[in-house]
């Protein structure tokens, strides 16, 4: 069973995973950024540190989980290093021109999401936005599920204190 | 309230249909892709030297970290004086592990603690990008005390801090207390050879941080600096 598990994860080719999860890798990095091309680079520099350590990958069905920890961990991690996190926490999400949608009164809530602690932030996006399960969530954040119900918990009750949300 | 949740979805699901959502490799990415495996067989061949000729300092010059265009491991802001980390609490002794351990498996280091809980005690912080503070382990055999030297931020909510042992039977020898901002936060503690602050914590990012043991923190608490 593992030997079959190692031979079919050689066959893997990385490449096959980039074009298989880079939408998923980009969709929860721009959630977790609101700006497109910044969440372009997270997705993409997730996959250049996922290559260095390609090789130790044992199981290909956790390579999921552990790329979006990357792409949240390197998100987080970007916002908390260029100290752009609280002069963005101060506006809203900004979109393009050119985006196609208009998100209207969500944009408030986007803005209310971007402005919540980093931990708290990530447990709602994977799990709302990106519908993953509390387990799924926990897996990737690899913290406890009671954890991630206390930090779900505790950012859905910021959201709700936050004016632009209740309105 | 169940209409934040929904709404909350709905974004998700707008930012789903939002056309193009395609992550196009750029030639930056592709570069540093195809330079990734180049240094990835490069730091094969480090972790190779650096096992014959007794130590990563020896073998620096070919390690991922200082080869590779890719980021290393972030360093905390080099401005102001500010604390690092802080706190204390227990942990199992099973969050040990040395250098031998780590690159040739269990069994090749007899004097580790092997079970129990330590008492564990830090503080750290910086200034003009000078590192600086203590800490101390007590229990399960062990009764050492170090000085920390250096620092840096590893995948998001972690951090490391190293130091040297000044008190105890280590003395001069390396450590690496890796704090983990969980709920509760987990701790993983390195016991280095005599490499020098820097080197140890290169020697084990190349193989990566997640490899180490960590275990819960018990009755105690953390505090890091987040805000870089």
């Amino acid at each position: 069973m593992l030997g079959r598990r190692a031979g079919s994860l050689r066959s893997t080719r990385f490449e096959d995973l980039y074009a298989a999860h880079g939408a998923e890798a980009l969709r929860v990095a721009y959630l977790m950024t609101g700006d497109k091309a910044l969440a372009e680079d997270v997705a993409q520099e997730a996959f250049v540190r996922l290559l260095k350590g390609f090789h130790n990958v044992r199981n290909p069905d956790a390579f999921r989980a552990y790329l979006l920890r990357t792409v949240t961990n390197l998100t987080n991690s970007h916002f908390r290093k260029s100290k752009r996190e609280r002069d963005f926490s101060r506006r809203e999400p900004k979109l393009r021109s050119e985006d196609p949608i208009d998100l209207g009164s969500r944009d408030m809530l986007w803005g209310a999401l971007l402005r919540l602690p980093a931990r708290q932030r990530t447990a709602l996006v994977l799990h709302y936005c990106h519908d993953l399960s509390e387990q799924q969530t926990a897996d990737v954040m690899q913290i406890s599920l009671k954890a991630v119900k206390s930090l779900v918990g505790r950012g859905l009750a910021k959201l709700r204190s936050d004016e632009g949300v209740t309105v | 309230m169940q209409d934040l949740e929904n709404r909350l979805k709905s974004l998700g699901d707008r930012v789903s249909q939002q056309a193009p959502m395609e992550l196009r490799p750029t030639p930056h990415a592709l570069r540093k892709i195809r330079v990734g495996r180049i240094i990835r067989s490069g730091a094969v061949l480090a972790t190779a030297a650096a096992l014959v000729f007794g130590g990563f300092a020896g073998a620096r010059s070919l390690t991922i970290d200082d080869a590779a265009p890719v980021q290393p491991a972030d360093s905390p802001s080099r401005t102001g004086s500010t604390s690092i980390a802080e706190g204390s609490g227990e942990v199992r002794a099973r969050a040990v592990m040395d250098a031998c351990e780590f690159f040739f498996g269990s069994g090749c280091s007899d004097d580790l603690p092997s079970d129990g809980l330590l008492s564990v005690q830090i503080s750290a912080s910086q200034d003009g990008g000078e590192v600086s503070g203590s800490g101390s382990i007590h229990g399960a055999g062990l009764d050492e005390s170090f000085t920390v030297g250096c620092s840096r931020y590893v995948d998001g909510d972690s951090i490391a801090l190293g130091g040297t042992f000044d008190e105890g039977d280590r003395t001069g020898k390396d450590i690496a207390l890796v704090i983990q901002d969980l709920d509760p936060d987990s701790l993983a503690i390195w016991f280095g050879k005599e490499d020098g602050c820097e080197s140890m914590l290169d020697g084990i990012g190349l193989r990566s941080w997640e490899n180490l043991t960590y275990q819960p923190v018990r009755s105690g608490n953390f505090t890091l600096r987040h805000d870089g």
